[in-house]
C-alpha cells in the first residue's frame, strides 16, 4: 500500500495560458509540475482541485498528441468552475488523473465516424477528433455534426472552421436559436442525422452532449441502422471520488468513472437509470 | 481584497441568534481578522450604514418592519437570514392562527391601538434574501460555515436531509423507538441533532427539508398516539408560516 | 495455534490488558436494550448476548467523518495526504459484522486501493463472538448465509457454558492471546461440545427468504418495475437511516473546509446515503434519482443485485438493523420477498 500515493492525493498543476470562449466556458491549459509526460487516451477527464473550493470532475478537451500541457473546457456551473474561471496565468491548481478509459479508438480504426457533439459534449470530443485528424489515415470518412442553442454559444468555432475547409472531412453546424447573424442551419442537431449518408456496418457513432439530447439522437440512429455496439456516448453524474468508492456517479450496476465514461448503447441500452 | 463589511439587524426575536455569534469567543477573534463589523448592537456602540454584508436577525410582524428591512437590502450587497424568526417566521408566527386584532387586545390591553400587528412573516415573503442560516437558535459551526464560504465566493455547505441522519450518525437512541415522537425525518438538518441527543423532540426549528415525506410521517404521528390536529400543532410550533403544507 | 478455551471470568482482565497496546473497542449498553461500540476497559457477561449495536464497528475503520488531505494555500500550494490511524482492537464482534467487515476490505481493495480504509484495517484486530441463536427478531444473517464465518477475524469466540472455545485465526491472535489472557488448550472433549453447539444451532435459524439468496441478482434484474417501488415511495420518509445503520453502505461525500486563517484547510470525506434526494443530482439540475421509490430501489438492488453480481456474494449481512432503524417499517425481508413472490405472481398470471 503507497501511503503517499493516496487515491485522493492531487498532483499540483499550473496554469499556462486561458481563453474565454463564451460567456460560460473558459479553455484552460495546464502544465502538470514534475511531470515531463502526460499521457491520456481521448475521452479521459481530470478531478480538478481549487483548494478550499472543492473538486469537480472536467473532461480532456486537448489532443493526447500533448503532452505537454492539458487543455480543459470549463463550463462555470458550480463553485468550482467559477472558482476556476477566476484562475489567471501561473496559479497553482490540484489534479487527478487521468481517470476513467477513453473512447474505444482501437475499435474504431478504418470505420467511419460520426461525431454528433451537443453544447459542451464538444469538450471531450475535440480531443477525440484531434486524434482522428492527426491520424487521418486510420479512419475512413469523417463526419462532425455540432447544435448548439444559439450562434453565442458555439465553441471552437475558429476550430470547426479549419475542419470544414479539409476536403477529407465534413462539418455541419446548427443552432436551435439562429439570430440575424446566423446564416447557416438551424434546428436541433437530430435533424442533421436524415440526411447523412451512412454504411452502418462500418460507421461508428460517438455521441456527446446533454442528458435531454441521447434519446433523441438515439432513435434517428437506430433508423440508420447503426449497430448498437457502434454507438458510443459519454456520460455525466455527479462524481466525487472519481475512482469508484463514493458512490455518486453509479447508473444502475455500473460505475461512469470506473467503467466508463463513455459506453455502447449496446452497454446501456438495458440500464433504466442511464438515458 | 479589503475585508467585506458586515453588520447585524434585530426584527422581532430575542436576539438569541447574535448572542451565539458572541459566544464564538476565539473563533470571533480570527474572524474580525477577516471581516470589519459596521454593525452590531448587541457587541458594540459605534454603527454604521456602510456595509457589504447583513445578517438579519427577527421575523416581520409590524409594518414599520418593512420599511426598514427594505432598506438594509438596498445598502447590503448580500443579506443572510440568522436564525429560525427570519428564516421561515419561527415561534412568532404561532399569532397567525389568531386575528391581528385579538392579538393587539391580547398583548397591549388598553393600548392595542397604540400599536400596529401584522401576520408574522420570514423576511423571505419582504426581500431576497441570498442566504439562510437556520434554527432557534442558530448552530455557531454553521455561522463560520456561512461567513467563510461568503469569503470564499463559494455556496455554503448546509444539508439539505432531515435531522435524523445527524442523529444516526451520533448513535442516538431513535426517540420513536421509545415511543416519543419528533419531526427529525421532516426537519432539515445542521443542528447536529442536539434535541434527540437530549431525549427532546426534534420540533423543527429549521424548517422543512425540501422534499418531506408529510403524509407518511403524519401516519407515523398517527401510530404514535397523536390526532390529525395534535400532529398538525407539532408543526406549529416553528412552521406556522406554512401551515398549508401541514394539511 | 490450536484451539483454546478461556474462562468467562477472565474475558474482563483480556480486555483490560489489552489496553496496554491498543485502543479497545467493544459493547457497551447506551441506554435499556440499545447497544453501542464504544471505548471500553472491562467486559460484563450481561454483553454477551446483546443484539446488533446501533452503528456497527465499520466506524472504526471507515468513520462519519474523516480527513483525507491538509493543504496550504500560501505561501505556495502545498498537499499532503492524511492518514488517521492507531492500533484498535474491536472486542466482541458477531459474524454479520465481521462478515460487513469483509466486504467493505473487498470494496476498498478492489479498483483502487483506499489507503485511508486499508491502513485503518491493517492496524485493527477482530475478536469476534460467536451467536448460538439469533439475537432478535429483525436478525436474518443466516438467509444470506453470514451466520458460519471462518475467515475475517483473529479471534472467534463461542460460548459452551462458561467456557470460551477459541479459534485463534491469525499470528496476531495468537500474540493477543498468549500475552493478555489466561488461557488452556481445548481438549477432545470441549472440541466435540463446540461442534455439536455449532451443528445444533442451524435449526434455530430460520431461512426467511424465499429463494436460494444466490438467486436474488436474477429477481431484482427484472424488478425495475416492481409496484413494491411504489409503495415504498409513498412510506419512505427519505430519512437515510437504513444507510447509516447499514455495515456495507460506504457511499461519501467529499468537501473542503478552510480553516479561518483562509490559507490553510483539510479536504474531509463525510458518510452520505443513497436514499437522500440530492444523491445523483447534478449541478445542471438534473437528479438521475428523483424519487424516493427510485433511491430505495437503487439501494436494494445495490445489496442484492449491483455489487452481488460484482462481487459474488450478498452485500446484506442480515444484522436487521435497517428494519429496526426504519421508523415508517420498511422492513428488508418483507421487501425481497414482495419481489420474489411478484415476480412468480406475474408469471402464473402471463
Amino acid at each position: 500500500m503507497k501511503e503517499n500515493n493516496s487515491l485522493f492525493l492531487p498532483e499540483i498543476a499550473e496554469v499556462v495560458s486561458t481563453r474565454q470562449l463564451t460567456e460560460m466556458e473558459r479553455y484552460i491549459e495546464l502544465k502538470i509540475k514534475d511531470t515531463r509526460e502526460f499521457n491520456f487516451n481521448p475521452g479521459q477527464f481530470l478531478q480538478l482541485s481549487v483548494f478550499g473550493i472543492g473538486e469537480a470532475p472536467i473532461s480532456i478537451s486537448s489532443s493526447p498528441f500533448n503532452r505537454e500541457t492539458i487543455g480543459l473546457c470549463v463550463r462555470r456551473v458550480g463553485d468550482v468552475t467559477s472558482a476556476l474561471h477566476k484562475l489567471e496565468v501561473g496559479a497553482c491548481l490540484g489534479v487527478r488523473g487521468p481517470l476513467g478509459n477513453g473512447f474505444p479508438v482501437e475499435k474504431m480504426k478504418n470505420k467511419d465516424i460520426v461525431f454528433v457533439a451537443g453544447g459542451l459534449g464538444i469538450a471531450p470530443l475535440r480531443s477525440l477528433i484531434q486524434y482522428v485528424i492527426e491520424r487521418r489515415d486510420d479512419f475512413a470518412r469523417i463526419t462532425i455534426l455540432y447544435g448548439a442553442k444559439n450562434p453565442g454559444e458555439i465553441l471552437f468555432a475558429d476550430e470547426l472552421e479549419c475542419w470544414k475547409q479539409r476536403k477529407d472531412i465534413e462539418v455541419l453546424v446548427t443552432v436551435d436559436k439562429p439570430d440575424e447573424n446566423w446564416a447557416g442551419k438551424s434546428g436541433v442537431i437530430t435533424r442533421l442525422i436524415p440526411h447523412l449518408d451512412l454504411e452502418p456496418s462500418r460507421t461508428y457513432a460517438v455521441v456527446v452532449g446533454p442528458p435531454v439530447m441521447y434519446k433523441y439522437v438515439l432513435l434517428e440512429l437506430q433508423i440508420k441502422q447503426i449497430p448498437e455496439d457502434n454507438i458510443i456516448m459519454s456520460l455525466e453524474r455527479r462524481m466525487k471520488c472519481g475512482v469508484g468508492k463514493c458512490g455518486h456517479c453509479q447508473i444502475n450496476g455500473i460505475y461512469v468513472c470506473l467503467d466508463g465514461p463513455e459506453f455502447s448503447y449496446h452497454t446501456l441500452k438495458f440500464l433504466s437509470e442511464a438515458i | 481584497m479589503s475585508k467585506p463589511r458586515v453588520a447585524f439587524f434585530s426584527f422581532s426575536s430575542c436576539e438569541g441568534c447574535q448572542l451565539v455569534v458572541l459566544t464564538l469567543e476565539e473563533q470571533l477573534l480570527e474572524l474580525v481578522t477577516l471581516i470589519d463589523i459596521a454593525s452590531f448592537r448587541e457587541a458594540m456602540s459605534e454603527k454604521s450604514d456602510d456595509y457589504d454584508i447583513a445578517f438579519v436577525e427577527g421575523s416581520i410582524t409590524r409594518t414599520s418592519e418593512i420599511e426598514r428591512l427594505r432598506t438594509i437590502r438596498e445598502r447590503a450587497k448580500i443579506v443572510i437570514a440568522l436564525g429560525a424568526c427570519a428564516t421561515i417566521g419561527g415561534i412568532n408566527c404561532l399569532k397567525n392562527q389568531f386575528e391581528m386584532e385579538e392579538v393587539q387586545n391580547i398583548v397591549y390591553g388598553k393600548m392595542a391601538e397604540k400599536f400596529d400587528t401584522i401576520p408574522t412573516r420570514p423576511i423571505e415573503a419582504v426581500i431576497k434574501v441570498d442566504h439562510w442560516i437556520h434554527g432557534c437558535p442558530i448552530d455557531k459551526d454553521e455561522f463560520i460555515e456561512v461567513t467563510k464560504a461568503l469569503l470564499l465566493d463559494k455556496k455554503p455547505r448546509i444539508p439539505a436531509h432531515p435531522v435524523c441522519v445527524e442523529c444516526q450518525m451520533r448513535e442516538n437512541v431513535c426517540l420513536f423507538e421509545k415511543g416519543m415522537v419528533c419531526l427529525g425525518p421532516v426537519t432539515r438538518a445542521g443542528c447536529k441533532a442536539i434535541c434527540p441527543t437530549y431525549n427532546d423532540g426534534c420540533v423543527g426549528c429549521r424548517g422543512l427539508i425540501e422534499d418531506p415525506n408529510l403524509s407518511s410521517h403524519k401516519n407515523l404521528l398517527n401510530e404514535h398516539g397523536l390526532t390529525v390536529d395534535e400532529a398538525i400543532s407539532q408543526y406549529m410550533l416553528f412552521g406556522g408560516n406554512s401551515k398549508e403544507k401541514y394539511e | 495455534m490450536k484451539d483454546v478455551l478461556i474462562k468467562g471470568k477472565d474475558l474482563s482482565a483480556f480486555c483490560h490488558n489489552l489496553q496496554d497496546s491498543f485502543i479497545v473497542y467493544g459493547v457497551r449498553e447506551k441506554e435499556e436494550g440499545h447497544f453501542i461500540f464504544d471505548e471500553i476497559d472491562e467486559f460484563s457477561d450481561s454483553l454477551e448476548k446483546y443484539k446488533p449495536t446501533i452503528l456497527p464497528p465499520k466506524k472504526y475503520l471507515f468513520p462519519q467523518q474523516e480527513t483525507l488531505l491538509r493543504f496550504d494555500t500560501e505561501p505556495h500550494l502545498e498537499i499532503k495526504s492524511v492518514v488517521e490511524s492507531k492500533k484498535q482492537v474491536l472486542f466482541g464482534v458477531r459474524p454479520c459484522d465481521i462478515h460487513g467487515i469483509g466486504l467493505l476490505d473487498k470494496i476498498f481493495t478492489s479498483d483502487n486501493e483506499d489507503s485511508n480504509y486499508l491502513r485503518k484495517r491493517a492496524d485493527t484486530l477482530i475478536i469476534g463472538m460467536d451467536c448460538m441463536e439469533p439475537c432478535y427478531e429483525h436478525a436474518h444473517c443466516a438467509s444470506v448465509g453470514c451466520l458460519d464465518i471462518d475467515d475475517g477475524y483473529d479471534i472467534m469466540m463461542t460460548d459452551i457454558g462458561g467456557v470460551f472455545f477459541t479459534t485463534v485465526k491469525t499470528p496476531q491472535g495468537e500474540e493477543i492471546v498468549k500475552k493478555y489472557v489466561e488461557y488452556t488448550i481445548a481438549g477432545e472433549e470441549e472440541s466435540e461440545r463446540f461442534l455439536k453447539l455449532r451443528s445444533d444451532r442451524k435449526g434455530r435459524f430460520d431461512n426467511k427468504i424465499e429463494t436460494e439468496v444466490s438467486n436474488l441478482p436474477l429477481f431484482f434484474k427484472n424488478a425495475d418495475n416492481d409496484p413494491v417501488w411504489k409503495e415504498l415511495d409513498e412510506r419512505c420518509l427519505g430519512c437515510g437511516r437504513c444507510n447509516i445503520v447499514c455495515p456495507t453502505c460506504y457511499c461519501f461525500d467529499v468537501y473542503d473546509c478552510m480553516d479561518l486563517t483562509m490559507t490553510s484547510g483539510e479536504r474531509c470525506r463525510e458518510w452520505d446515503a443513497c436514499t437522500l434526494k440530492d444523491f445523483a443530482a447534478v449541478s445542471t439540475g438534473e437528479n438521475f434519482r428523483s424519487t424516493r421509490g427510485l433511491r430505495l430501489r437503487h439501494r436494494f438492488n445495490r445489496k442484492f443485485n449491483y455489487l452481488m453480481t460484482k462481487y459474488n456474494t450478498s452485500f446484506c449481512v442480515g444484522c436487521g438493523r435497517c428494519t429496526r432503524s426504519c421508523p415508517v417499517n420498511i422492513d428488508v425481508i418483507e421487501t425481497v420477498n414482495a419481489v420474489i413472490n411478484n415476480h412468480n405472481n406475474n408469471h402464473e398470471r402471463e
